[in-house]
Order: structure tokens, then sequence, then C-alpha cells
């Protein structure tokens, strides 16, 4: 067992969209920045584009962490880049009805909407964000806008942080292609150019040890894959946490701190797949795997911050397209033998923030309880990505609903309504868990003020998507990107 | 795991050589989170009734299965789907799947 100390003037906790960011803005100022990140260090050379081999590698649980209730499978970075190393990289900012409605409805009110614009536009000009152009649209995406210009409902094609993409459709599990534009590629190594910024890989944190309001070192365990190998321990003037929704939660609980609200007001902005099958080719699982939206049925007010549901076009490798289909058995092969004819979509419900995380060990617990109002929203959201679908041409279209029939034409669409929507029969993904340490200005019911420090303690913030009091938009990068300029006072 | 896996798998020829590899990978995984499938399997195992999952025939097998996913007990539920799961993603993982669906695989190291 090895034991190690580091002493360094800030430590950032988690590389992902914000540690990543924080480390790498704070090292380019001039700070002695360490940065710790649980996952490994993968190269794009390591990319194998190949799924068993990058689940695991680049994937919180191997891509296996799911809700308590098994309802909603929460995908999460865990590598150097946290989520950004894995996720979709669409760009997307927080809108400013949601802005309105955090300071009308929690009183979050300390940065003015043109600081959150300037914000959005750094970290923007920072990671490549760049509008999809046109020829970069496969079919899958062309088919949903058609769909959905058929039924009259808006859509467009993404901003992305994509530069250099070659188009293999590989996103989700690692660009080998270095064009994806992580923290892992961006922050990081600019902090890193400076001499400033020290990254420690295999390094799980454990707990903050603190008296009299301040942090005084921080601590964890040094791995070797999974298996513990050695503890670290931390010595810092100033701790920057950034582990994300579910963890972030976890360590300040291991570290009883918080107060009351830790944990607390989990949203998972869980996804519905809908896949279908057209008479033509279609490849879903080459060119940008995400590059167009419907966003004509979501709404956003200052009264209800974001609502009703977008749907985005999605591409997959096989297995990832066969897990989140509902079939099995020799059914799925038949569904599967034009797998090149298959096209799919995600439809994103906003949810409002009614779950939480609880520990078990170092393991988080998710509990997740669907509200009846926002499983009638996604019943809404599956109906009519399936009429999308058959209006852009569809000759079947696969539910994500255990046992549901194929359906051939909108009539088959009416057994819908009464269709039983439950946890673990309802396929759901989360890729963006937020606002477990909510930000707001009572310490019993938030956990951060309104300058993301930890209330009560002088030297930690937490700037990751657990700060948002409410789904902050339907994608979370920017955002949180946003929050931590913020945070670190960069605008 | 290999009675469950010849029921849920696209073919049933493949659940010897996959139910081994996705043993070999809980191996090698985060030990906790390799608890969870051998327990599920347990479950199932015992709930057929006296003779358990693994010696029933197929068809019957099938039939259990069905029942699960479509339980009323939540857990049931869950336990199915982390076998499809398992079983889905190990199967269309495997290059040896490929040809069927077409799909031309990887890019890199062509």
């Amino acid at each position: 067992m090895k034991d190690v100390e580091f002493s360094t003037e800030i430590c950032v906790i988690g590389s992902g969209a914000g540690g990543g960011l924080a480390a790498g803005y704070l090292a380019q100022a001039g700070h002695e920045v360490l940065l710790l990140e649980e996952g490994a260090h993968v190269k794009a050379e390591q990319m194998t584009q190949r799924e068993e081999q990058m689940l695991p590698l680049l994937y919180r649980d191997g891509g296996n962490q799911f809700s308590a209730d098994g309802g909603v499978s929460v995908l999460q970075g865990r590598a150097l880049g946290g989520s950004t190393v894995i996720n979709m990289a669409d760009v997307v900012a927080i809108p400013e009805s949601v802005l309105d409605h955090w300071a009308q409805v929690y009183g979050v009110d300390r940065f003015t909407p043109e600081q959150w614009a300037k914000a959005a536009g750094i970290a923007a000009q920072a990671i490549g964000a760049n509008r999809i152009q046109s020829h970069e649209v496969n079919r899958n995406a062309q088919l949903l806008l058609q769909g959905g210009r058929a039924l009259g409902i808006d859509g467009d094609v993404f901003e992305h942080n994509r530069v250099g993409c070659v188009g293999s459709g590989y996103c989700l599990i690692g660009c080998a292609y270095n064009a994806k534009k992580s923290t892992a590629l961006t922050w990081i190594p600019r902090g890193m150019a400076t001499g400033n910024l020290r990254v420690e890989t295999g390094a799980r944190v454990s707990r903050l040890p603190h008296q009299y309001g301040r942090v005084r070192a921080v601590e964890g365990q040094l791995l070797d894959k999974h298996t513990v190998v050695g503890r670290f321990r931390v010595k810092a003037e100033r701790i920057i946490l950034a582990a994300g929704a579910i963890h972030s939660p976890l360590i300040l609980q291991a570290s009883l701190l918080g107060g009351p609200a830790v944990g607390q007001n989990l949203s998972l902005q869980p996804q519905a797949p809908v896949s279908a099958r057209f008479p033509e080719s279609v490849r879903m699982f080459r060119g940008i795997p995400q590059a167009a939206y419907l966003d004509g049925r979501e709404t956003c007010t200052p009264q209800a911050g974001l609502g009703g549901f977008r749907l985005e076009s999605v591409g997959a490798t096989p297995g990832m397209a066969a897990v989140n289909g509902a079939g099995w058995g020799p059914e799925l092969l038949e569904a599967f033998r034009d797998y090149g004819r298959i096209g799919a979509a995600l439809c994103l419900v906003p949810d409002s923030p009614t779950g939480q995380v609880r520990r078990d060990g170092f393991r988080p617990v998710i509990d997740y309880p669907f509200s009846p109002a926002w499983l009638e929203r996604m019943r809404e959201a599956i109906e009519t990505c399936a009429r999308v679908f058959l209006a852009s041409g569809a000759e079947q279209v696969y539910l994500p609903l255990a046992g549901y029939p194929v359906v051939q034409g909108v009539d088959d669409l009416k057994a819908l309504q009464g269709w039983p929507l439950l946890p673990a029969s309802l396929n759901l993904i989360s890729a963006h868990p937020q606002g477990t340490c909510r930000m707001g200005k009572d310490p019993q019911s938030s956990v951060v003020d309104l300058g993301f420090g930890v209330h009560g303690i002088e030297n930690l913030q937490v700037l990751d998507a657990s700060v948002f009091p409410s789904t902050a938009s339907s994608h979370t990068m920017l955002p949180v990107m946003q929050a931590a300029l913020l945070g670190l006072g960069a605008v | 795991m290999e009675a469950a896996f010849e029921v849920l798998l696209p073919d049933k020829l493949a659940a010897p050589r996959l139910a081994l590899e996705v043993d070999r990978f809980l191996a090698g995984d985060d030990p906790e989170l390799a608890e969870q499938l051998p327990m599920a399997l347990l479950l199932l195992e015992h709930s057929a009734g006296f003779s358990g999952f693994h010696r029933m025939n197929l068809a019957a097998r099938r039939q259990v299965l069905e029942g699960w996913e479509s339980s009323e007990l939540a857990h049931r539920r869950q336990i199915f789907q982390a076998l499809r799961r398992t079983a889905v993603m190990s199967f269309f993982a495997s290059p040896e799947s490929w040809d069927a669906i077409g799909y031309d695989g990887p890019l890199v190291g062509r």
C-alpha cells in the first residue's frame, strides 16, 4: 500500500466540464493546481471503437450505473475529461427563461443574464464550438427533421464541439481522432502547458476533513483500475469539488458537509429511445450520431423553467442500440438483420428535481421516483416520436416499452394510452444528472451559496451540474462550463 | 447464466461462449458490481420451483422470462432487464454477430 502526500494551492476534484475547466483556467491564471481524477487518462490511440473494451474504460460502472429501482440507466464518464469524453458534443447554453426561473423561484440572482451569456461565449470558444454543417447531417438526423416538417414540429441542427470530425460515429465510446474537444484536449492541456497544473488519475476522493469552517485536506484512495493500491492526502488552501451530480454529494455526505439538502433535488432528465426501420439505407452508426433535434414541443418559461419535450436523433453502435431497444431473443436478431436501415431518436423530457442520492459505502444509491405528470409528458413524447418516424417513411417503429408490439401504423399507437409506464419496463437513459448540491441562499434548502461556496465553509466551492436549482438546459456541458466560469470569477 | 442466455440471446448457439465471456469480464471488473449479476441469477434459478430454472426446457424458460419482463414485482423486472442488457450487449458487441446484421465494424486499424 502506497501512502502519498501532496501539497498544492488549489485542489480540483473531478476533470469533466466543471473540474477540467477550473483546473485549466486557474493554472493559466498563475495558480498552482492539483487535479484529481478517479478514472484513467485514455488517449485517442487507445480508443478501439469496440464497445466491450471502451465502456469499462470510459464509463462509471462500465455503463451499468442505474437508479435504485433499475428505472434509469445513468451514464457518466469516468476518465480524464469526465463526461466530455463520452458525450454527444452538443453545445447548448442555459436559456434565459431558465435563468429568470432560478431568480424568481430559487433566489439565484447574483449573476445577470449578460454575465451568463458572456461565460457561454468564453466556454464555447475554448472548446471549438461550431454549427454542424449540412453535409455532416447523417440520414438518421435528416429523417427526424423530415418527419418533423411533415407534422409541423420545428427543428434544427446542433452546435457541437467537434473540430476535424471524420464522421466515424463512435462519439459515445471515445473519439479516436481527437476531434471531440473534451476538457482532456482543451482546458487541461492548456493548464499543463503553463507548468502550474499537475494531474493525478486513478485518485478517488473519499472525504474532506474540516475544522472551524475550513476544509483541511482532501483524502482518498489510489486505484489501479478498480483495485485500491494506496491512500493519498492533499493539503490545499482551496478546494474545488466537481465530481458530478452523483458523486459530489456523496463526498460531501461522507465528510458531514453540505447540510440537510445535500443529495436532495436530483434531476435526471431521463430520455427514452425510440427506433424505427426504414425502407432505405440509414446507417445511423456512421456520421455525427446526434446532429439534429425537434424542439417545437419544448417549453421554457420563467414560471416553470424547462418543460414539454424534445426529440433528438441518435445513432448507436450495435450493442448499445440493442440494449436501448426493448427486444430480446430471436426476434431481436430479426429486427437487427437490417441494422443499416434502422434509425433512432431520443425523447428528452425535462423533469422536476424530485430524486435523491444516498451513500452506501463508496457507492451512490440513486432514488428516482417518476412523477405522474412527467410520465404523461413522456408518453406524449414517445407517441410523437413514433408519428414523426412514420411520417418520414418508417415501416416499423419500436417503442422503449417491454412487450409493446411492433408499430406499423398510427393505429398501433392506440394501445400506448393505457400502457403501464413502470420502472425497468419503460427504457430510460440519463446523461444529464443535476441538482444535488443545489445553489441558494438558505443553508437548510440549498448546499452552495450564490458564489458556489458550500454554506459555512470558506475554502470549498462546487463547480458542476449538482449546483443547478432545476434542470439547466437540454444539454449540460456548456451550462456547467458557464457556471464554472462564473464561480471562478472569470466574468 | 447460460440457461438464461440461451433464451435471451438472438442466437442460442452463442450462449456458452458469451456466458463465459461475461463471467470473465465480471471477474476482472469492480468487485462490488460483480456480485450483483450472480445474485440475480440465483434468484431466477430458485424462483422457478423445485427443479431450478436451468433444468427447464427452452420454451418453459422463455415463459418464465416473459413473466419476469412484465411482472408486477419491480425486482423481477429489474433482474430481467439486467440479464437482457448483459445478454444483448455481449452478443452485438461481438464481431461474430456483425456479418448477420450488416455492421462493418470499427474504422480504426483498417
